[in-house]
């Protein structure tokens, strides 16, 4: 030895790949002649670089996989494989959580695929999702807002660190509870308890003074003993959540998150009861739906009932009734539980079979469910045009009508 | 109906389980005896939605696609919320004969929905 400095992060290197060491140890300056190999300083500042590639080739991957596994596992009928695919999902979902904290410690923002705003409860199981002892988590109470898009996956990763340690760190068969409160000021504050042994109290003052972005914390020196946490007041600092442990009096701890006011907001309402009076008069429903699906459906090119399936839903999702002057054609009349008709002929002469089911929508002015109630009609439509098809309809064979 | 959001992976909405206590076809028609508001307030997100649909009987099939959810995930819950005796499941109200024409017409249907 030489006395050249092995500095943490090499010695990490070492430890998780074996062939670094190997270009690593000849370091020895004096007998061999000036080495082309790029001098340690340089190989310090590439260190995060590669991080990050690897980072994202991994991250890269677990997306990929996961995409597999999903298509798999919804036509997966067989429970016993189900299960099986399930594990794989659970460790890949873990792979992805570790290349996404790779990337929170090299301080990069994670690029997440399809960010949007999520509920507390989605928050909380998506946490519970990656991690590994999932199953002993319990849900208690939860509040009905959600959690900003810029945010809401950086939530996600600090609550499933402290759900991962709760979980560890207590006996396998105590349950892990996690709840959420809302505050005087409007702030949200997550809550998970274990029944674990605690930390201990100098231990627990360092933790906290680490979460709380205190970087000359002696717990902030060995930052590989803890590496959840360290994430957790990476995430906390990035989004000003506040972050702390407390030990119960009856053992165990309490993880809390103090998610602000400004990173949540309100979810969309909960649609009506579905099951209202309408649905008690299921004749006065169905005609108007076997015309949309005899029209669009009945044929005998399958693209079609598809295609206007998805269409619908889409327009049904968003909720944008299509107030179209060039649809002026279409008449809605209201049948005698109150709920409008179209009439065909229009429909067919206007050449739009999409424009139908919209303009139902709109005319029932039903606009805050029109998901529930439509969805459930789409498969009564589908069914009423495989039955159309086999009685073909009036425009193919006119022999059969008199 | 608000969509789950796709990190919240199914193997949580089931607590890791796909077998069912008991044997829960695509065309098994389920209803709910008696609706209760007070419970269904206290329901998850895919079980809640699960309950309200069910007040009209449906198969599971037909559930499955009207909560957004896949038949693993649908066939665990419907099993979950039958156990405390809130989901009545009907059973043999098909005639084997018909059995297997049936299924192909589902499977073809949700084939062409999804």
């Amino acid at each position: 030895m030489d006395g050249h400095p092995v500095t943490w992060r090499q010695r990490l290197a070492r430890w998780l790949d074996p062939t670094v060491a190997q270009w690593a140890v000849p370091q020895k300056r004096g007998s061999t002649p000036p080495d082309p190999s790029p001098p340690p300083e340089r190989v310090e500042t590439l260190w995060p670089a590669i991080c990050e590639q690897f980072a994202l080739r991994i991250l890269a991957s677990a997306y990929q996989m996961g995409s597999h596994l999903e298509v798999v596992e919804a036509d997966e009928q067989d429970p016993e494989r189900l299960e099986r695919l399930y594990r794989i999902d659970h460790a890949n979902t873990r792979i992805r959580r570790h290349a996404e904290n790779l990337q929170v410690l090299l301080g990069r923002r994670v690029e997440d695929a399809d960010r949007q705003t999520v509920a507390l409860v989605d928050v909380i199981r998506a946490a519970t999702s990656a991690t590994e002892y999932y199953a002993r988590i319990r849900v208690g109470h939860v509040v009905g807002l959600g959690v900003v898009e810029f945010a809401a996956d950086d939530v996600i990763r600090v609550l499933t660190e402290l759900l991962d340690n709760a979980t560890r760190f207590s006996p396998p068969t105590s349950p892990v509870i996690v709840s959420s409160f809302i505050t005087e000021d409007g702030s949200v504050l997550l809550r998970v308890e274990d029944a674990g042994v605690g930390v201990r109290s100098d231990q627990l003052a360092a933790l906290n003074a680490m979460l709380a972005g205190n970087p000359s914390a002696p717990i902030a020196e060995n930052p590989a003993a803890h590496l959840g946490l360290v994430v957790v007041s990476y995430l906390a600092r990035a989004h000003h959540l506040r972050v702390a442990l407390i030990n119960r009096p009856s053992g165990g701890t309490t993880a809390t998150v103090l998610v602000p006011a400004p990173l949540l907001c309100e979810m969309a309402p909960a649609p009506p009861s579905p099951s209202h009076p309408q649905r008690a008069a299921p004749e006065a429903h169905r005609p108007s739906v076997q015309r949309g699906a005899r029209e669009g459906g009945g044929q005998v090119d399958a693209s079609h009932p598809s295609a206007q399936a998805s269409t619908s839903r889409l327009t049904l999702v968003h909720g944008q009734p299509a107030g179209n002057g060039r649809r002026a054609a279409v008449q809605s009349v209201a049948s005698g539980g109150g709920l409008p008709r179209r009439v065909p002929e229009s429909v067919r002469a206007d050449g739009r079979p999409d424009g139908g089911i919209e303009n139902t929508v709109a005319a029932s002015g039903d606009r805050s469910s029109p998901n529930r109630d439509t969805w459930p009609d789409e498969t009564v439509a589908f069914a009423a045009g495989v039955t159309d098809a086999q009685v073909p309809p009036t425009v193919k064979t006119e022999g059969h009508l008199p | 109906m608000p969509t789950t959001y796709w990190k919240v992976r199914p193997y949580v909405l089931t607590g890791g389980r796909a077998r069912t206590r008991q044997h829960l076809l695509v065309h098994t028609l389920v209803s709910v005896p008696f609706y209760d508001a007070i419970f269904a307030s206290g329901l998850l997100p895919e079980a809640r939605s699960l309950y309200e649909q069910a007040r009209q009987t449906r198969s599971v099939a037909e559930l499955s696609a009207v909560c957004g959810m896949s038949l693993g995930v649908t066939r665990v819950v419907v099993d979950d919320l039958a156990a405390t005796d809130r989901l009545q499941i009907h059973d043999g109200h098909y005639t084997t004969q018909f059995d297997l024409h049936l299924l192909e017409r589902l499977r073809d249907g949700l084939r062409q929905l999804a």
